[in-house]
């Protein structure tokens, strides 16, 4: 089955990002494709490159790219959501004349419009809020 | 892209205190004009967002109720509302953006049941 996924809460603040990506690896490892995954709202905060983890806190970027590299998931991140919360791609640095970028390379910038791709493509379709 | 899903968004957020709302109508404004079936189920606090007379000028942003009420221009006219929210909330229809569906527990399960996907926010 194709299931899609949209994480909408911050890691840290927020549960859904590990339990988002814990859901991923069960439905990979269960058989399912996974196309991508939506982050939107607080949740594009999972694709800054600038965040330090404290040693004990894992977080669950890793596990984001690692499934990306591993199982060809596209990370899509919403770009109105993203450029808000200061989640900059090189060409958006760029076009707003911004000091630098800080999107973690395995993440991509998207329109919302994909999100609703993301629905179209897939049989299930889970969120997971804030 | 025109398989016509059956799409509910469920909006449940308060309109100011976070970015929930606007972020969350955005989206389903968008979803609309990508010829799907859209429908909205406002429930809990989002039924605030509905609410008429608001001036989101004071909280220098944007006026939650406005972009609802943008809802059908983008072709979303499936809109409905959890009655008991409302109720609860002293709210009834006539408080209300839009024409709207109410809806009981049980015409809200029928209608979940129904979709092929189901946003939350």
């Amino acid at each position: 089955m194709k299931i899609g996924i949209a994480v909408h809460g911050a890691p840290y603040s927020t549960q859904a990002s590990s339990t988002a990506l814990r859901f991923a690896r069960a439905a990979l490892e269960a058989g399912h494709t996974l196309p991508r995954v939506f982050f939107y709202h607080d949740g594009v905060h999972a694709a800054s490159a600038l965040t330090v983890p404290p040693q004990d806190e894992p977080s669950p970027q890793p596990g984001w790219v690692e499934l990306a590299r591993s199982h060809g998931v596209e990370l899509a991140v919403c770009i109105a959501a993203a450029l808000k919360r200061g989640i900059v791609n090189d060409e958006e640095r760029q076009r707003y004349e911004l000091t630098a970028a800080n999107l973690h390379p395995a993440f991509t910038i998207v329109g919302l419009g994909q999100l609703v791709d993301a629905i179209c493509a897939t049989d299930r379709f889970v969120t997971f809020a804030a | 892209m025109s398989n016509g899903k059956r799409i509910l968004f469920l909006l449940r957020q308060a309109p100011y205190a976070t970015s929930h709302a606007l972020e969350a109508l955005e989206a389903v404004l968008v979803a609309g004009v990508f010829d799907q079936q859209v429908s909205v189920l406002f429930r809990d606090a989002g039924v605030w967002q509905l609410v008429d007379g608001q001036e989101g000028g004071a909280l220098a942003g944007r006026t939650v109720s406005k972009v609802a009420q943008a809802l059908p221009q983008y072709d979303v006219t499936a809109v409905y509302v959890c009655g008991e929210s409302l109720a609860r909330r002293s709210l009834c229809a006539a408080d209300l953006v839009l024409p709207v569906t109410l809806l009981d527990p049980a015409g809200q399960a029928r209608l979940l049941a129904a979709q092929d996907a189901v946003v939350n926010d």
